[in-house]
């Protein structure tokens, strides 16, 4: 287990889930399949794209928990969603940023 | 408890605490079984200015698993949200609330339940709870406002959520403080103490009498609950049994930001308490495992069940009362894993065990609560469940008023072990043992609860504020 000081967080607001809840993005089965669920996601490149079109259509906060340094593994919440990623430069940037 | 603040982390977070489960075949609508899961333990009436409710950040939910591996292939799912009619005034009610749409209900909670089984959704939602039972001005004809609560779904299913009167019993006090049942306490051993007043036996104290709990009950067609939709009549048969338990979860990432007053939550939801048979992880589960056990699927009991082979009860009963339980101390003393114990909790009792009876879903260690639906209501129930010779109550499934504290002293003191090894002899005192709460096998009504109703939602009147009651008297008469 990582310790608290190789964690971190990071809060952003004015940033949008689709909000489609539980009930509509459960996928089909037990109440078991809803829960923890995380999905991976490719290492994000660089992104240039315009911040306020990424938000478009998102409602709620996206917070960023640097899961393992080393690795660059960020778990991204969303909504209801957990979108894991491993991208050390993010990571990095991250870090810095609460140095 | 039953399950009342039954683990460290989860003590600190009762309006995800589930507190009891029930699940029993309707006495008055036996086609149909109930399910009963209860939230938010020990509530005083007198709660005034915010008066208890669900958590409209708590996913909740009833799950049935009907072919054995312990995994929900039924799961009803409960999310509440709470409307202020007026936020500048800090009243709950602004005038006697006389229907569950009255003006007057200033602070009100509607849900909606989503029911899945075979992958498929359906969603109901905007069904109405009642308010607290605040007391006779505030809430006058009480019973009427939660009978209009009580909603029926358009697949069957009768649904209600609100608070009811607590319907469990347990002499707490007494349990632990170092296992000192009064009955018994002067065959304790008292660890050398020179204590006078535990010289004599005396009667159970019931550490939860009047107060509140909040419930979710569904009644549901037994067909709708079958793997195959057939109604279960034939109690030999696998499928006529099912299992049943409660979860709630909570969202993985909660953010308290300063300045707003309010925390705001994101992420997938995650499991934070589940309870099937009551008890278990108030006893049988490890201070260092509890919180972990509430966080696993029932599908992943097998890793917990040294711990309801080899209860540390069981090997704590013959040092509390030395005298008392020698056969059960022998019996700890070869090690021997409690196969019946095993059944009760994990798999369910086999057929040829009991005459007659059988609520075994398979070999896998799941902790749901089993109830074999083909088992008809009794009609003379004994609150001691299969131990008193009633098949309808405890371990098969749970009624209101079992005495499931008794029923379970006496399993882990050995008096079920007889019945997968039959040349073992229980102690006379395992047969005896209780916290002394009921007055006998047939009382339904126990000490210091209120009177349970003969009908949907079953759980009593929830007590009034005003009233405060300070004895045991039931809550003012209603039909609900």
């Amino acid at each position: 287990m990582t310790g608290l000081s190789r964690r971190g967080f990071l809060g952003k607001g004015s940033l949008s889930v689709a909000a489609a809840g539980l009930l509509a993005t459960a996928p089909a089965g037990a109440i078991s399949a809803l829960l923890g669920s995380a999905s991976e996601a490719p290492a994000v490149e660089e992104e240039t794209a315009n911040l306020a079109d990424l938000g478009s259509g998102l409602d709620g906060s996206v917070v960023a928990h640097i899961r393992d340094i080393g690795s660059g593994e960020i778990s991204v919440f969303t909504g209801e969603r957990e979108v894991v990623i491993r991208d050390p430069a993010i990571a990095a940037r991250l870090l810095r940023a609460v140095r | 408890m039953s399950s009342h603040r039954e683990a460290p982390q989860i003590s600190k977070d009762p309006v995800a605490d589930s507190t009891d489960l029930y699940a029993f075949v309707s006495p008055d609508n036996p086609e149909t079984v109930t399910i009963i899961a209860n939230y938010i333990p020990l509530q005083p009436p007198a709660s005034g200015p915010n008066f208890y409710e669900f958590g409209d950040d708590v996913l909740y939910a009833i799950n049935i698993d009907n072919n054995g591996d312990g995994i929900a292939d039924i799961s009803y799912l409960f999310r509440f949200t709470t409307e202020i009619g007026n936020v500048n005034t800090f009243l709950y009610n602004t005038g006697p609330i006389q229907s569950i749409t009255d003006s007057h209900f200033n602070r009100r909670q509607t849900y909606s339940v989503t029911k899945y089984e075979r992958g498929l959704p359906k969603v109901w939602s905007g069904i109405p709870c009642p308010p607290c039972n605040i007391g006779p001005l505030s809430t006058p004809n009480y019973g009427n406002l939660a009978g209009a609560a009580i909603t029926t779904l358009s697949s069957g299913e009768l649904v209600f959520a609100g608070q009811r009167a607590e319907g469990f019993y347990v002499d707490l006090g007494a349990i632990f403080d170092l296992g000192d049942l009064r009955p018994f306490e002067q065959l304790h051993n008292t660890f050398g103490l020179n204590v006078p007043e535990l010289a004599k036996p005396a009667p159970g104290l019931n550490a939860t009498k009047s107060v509140n709990v909040h419930t979710i009950a569904l009644q549901i067609p037994k067909t709708a609950l079958t793997s195959d939709g057939s109604n279960p009549t034939v109690v030999g048969a696998r499928s006529s049994s099912i299992g049943v338990w409660t979860t709630a979860s909570r969202q993985a990432v909660r953010m308290v930001a300063a300045n707003r007053g309010a925390g705001e939550d994101t992420g997938p939801w995650v499991q934070v308490s589940r309870l099937a048979n009551p008890l278990v992880n108030e006893v049988l589960i490890p201070m260092g495992l509890k919180d972990y056990w509430n966080s696993v699927d029932p599908s992943g009991d097998k890793q917990f069940a040294i711990h309801y082979a080899r209860p540390e009860l069981g090997d704590l009963l013959p040092v509390l009362y030395p005298s008392a339980f020698p056969n059960l101390n022998a019996l700890n003393g070869r090690g021997t894993a409690r196969a019946d114990l095993e059944a009760i909790l994990l798999t369910g009792i086999p057929a040829g065990i009991i005459p007659g009876f059988q609520n075994y879903l398979g070999p896998t260690q799941a902790d749901t609560l089993k109830l074999n639906m083909a088992v008809a209501p009794s009609s003379s129930p004994n609150n001691l469940g299969l131990l008193g010779g009633d098949l309808a109550g405890f371990p098969n499934g749970r009624r209101v008023f079992d005495d499931v504290v008794t029923i379970e002293l006496r399993a882990i003191a050995g008096v079920t072990y007889a019945l997968v090894d039959k040349s073992y002899t229980p102690d006379q005192a395992a047969g005896e043992v209780t916290d002394g709460l009921t007055s006998s096998a047939t009382d339904t009504t126990a000490m210091g609860t209120a009177n349970y109703l003969s009908r949907f939602p079953y759980l009593g009147t929830p007590y009034a504020g005003f009233d405060i009651p300070s004895d045991d008297s039931p809550a003012m008469a209603s039909t609900y």
